[in-house]
């Protein structure tokens, strides 16, 4: 089944993958952001928080954004 | 469908139109010209702060060079994503999503104002306080007829805390009502080229949540402290002194106390005088009233300073004689003596010519 993923982490990345039936939040997270930690972003579905064992449905909007982006003139890689 | 539904309705078919016009006939690749210039202007501007030793403008500009600078590679990373993705009106969100987004504002935010007629969207967000400071409730306000410029939204302080050294910079990383992105740099352009609008403003939202000291325009430990007008360094108030003359702040390094009335002023408004070199601010020179130049009171003598004096004595003694005149008999029997049976005791200008001649 299909799903939007936004991670906004450093570039911003957003697009529809395919994923496993019964695929859950927590595991779209490890697969998404290799290197953080659940604590540390704000986790969305279908704009809304969510418990980290919920099942992802077909078409659903899932999003990943941290809850710490360091302003400044540095640019982020991308 | 409530009034609130049916207002976020009509805005989301304006944005879908916007961000869609904006990805269909905005130019496909731009460089950064306006930036570069921008650039080039500073960089010249800083050489020549730095030729006359404008420490405090110096450090001013190079915080705009470096804003500038951030501009040209923004830019350029964006043309590389255009070519590397290839960006069309495909990628802008859909009527449907964008409506979503504007209702799930108001789960996300203290208040949200959408006002069609002047094409912007408000949101309000509590408190700031980071590290102990309180920078008061902030309001981002996104104004999608402005989705083409690089600033199409403002950070607006609602209850302002400047730093002391820039009433402009409300906030660590805003000045002038904008966002040095940051980190976070890429994700909000990206959201607002693909009208991801709740991305949007979180994203926003967490970077002024979050603190970077080593990227800030002003640093939290200096929040309260003053820019030195001399050096440019910043100091707490405690080591901050008021440049008695034009009362601009100057630190305790750079302030120099007259030797006379004992204020302190920074370097544009105290001098040495030319006969002692103690330090003595501008009110307390006074000028010979024969060469003009400014003395301290201590070394002018009716009015003239030790060189002119010394000349007069050697013009009167060549003149009159020394039993004749008032003004002899003050000039010390000493000096007198030794100028006698010199060719010093010419007018200087004589002098020099006699010397020329010689």
């Amino acid at each position: 089944m299909k799903i939007l993923v936004i991670n906004n982490d450093g570039g911003g990345f957003a697009d529809h993958v395919e994923i496993a039936e019964g695929t859950t939040v927590q595991e779209m997270f490890q697969q998404h952001v290799k290197n953080g930690r659940p604590a540390d972003y704000l986790i969305r579905v279908n704009r809304q928080p969510v418990p980290a064992d919920q099942v992802l449905r077909e078409g659903d909007r899932i999003s990943f954004t941290p809850t710490k982006i360091e302003g400044g003139w540095t640019i982020a890689a991308s | 469908m409530n009034a609130q539904q049916r207002l976020a309705l009509r805005a989301a078919q304006v944005l879908h139109e916007a961000f869609s016009c904006r990805a269909a006939h905005g130019r496909y690749l731009a460089l950064p010209d306006a930036a570069w210039a921008s650039c080039r202007r500073l960089v010249h501007l800083i050489d020549k702060a730095k030729l006359r030793g404008w420490a405090g403008a110096q450090q001013k500009l190079e915080q705009h060079l470096i804003r500038s600078d951030a501009e040209c590679v923004d830019e350029l990373v964006q043309v590389r994503q255009r070519l590397e993705d290839g960006h069309g009106a495909s990628d802008v969100a859909s009527e449907r999503d964008i409506f979503a987004d504007l209702l799930a504002l108001n789960t996300e935010f203290e208040a949200v104002q959408i006002d069609i007629r002047e094409t912007t969207i408000a949101v309000e967000m509590d408190r700031i306080v980071l590290q102990g400071i309180d920078l008061g409730p902030f309001r981002i306000v996104l104004d999608w007829s402005n989705l083409s410029h690089h600033w199409p939204y403002e950070v607006i302080a609602q209850d302002p805390n400047p730093a002391a050294s820039s009433a402009d910079t409300t906030h660590p990383h805003v000045r002038d009502n904008h966002l040095c992105e940051g980190d976070g740099r890429a994700a909000i352009r990206s959201a607002l080229r693909q009208g991801r609008v709740l991305d949007f403003f979180i994203l926003v939202r967490q970077v002024l949540e979050s603190y970077s000291p080593d990227n800030a325009y002003v640093k939290l430990r200096d929040w309260d402290g003053r820019d030195c007008a001399d050096c440019g360094r910043t100091v707490n108030d405690n080591d901050c002194v008021t440049c008695e003359r034009c009362g601009t702040e100057i630190c305790s390094d750079c302030a120099t106390s007259c030797t006379n009335c004992s204020e302190y002023f920074c370097s544009s408004h105290i001098a040495s005088c030319p006969s002692c070199d103690d330090p003595y601010c501008k009110r307390c020179l006074a000028a010979c009233q024969a060469c003009g130049g400014k003395f301290c009171k201590e070394c002018l003598d009716d009015e003239k300073c030790p060189t002119c004096r010394g000349r007069d004595e050697d013009v009167c003694e060549y003149q009159d004689g020394p039993d004749e005149g008032d003004e002899l008999d003050a000039v010390d029997a000493t000096d007198a003596n030794d100028t006698t049976d010199s060719d010093a005791s010419f007018h200087p200008l004589r002098l020099g010519q006699a010397a020329v001649l010689a």
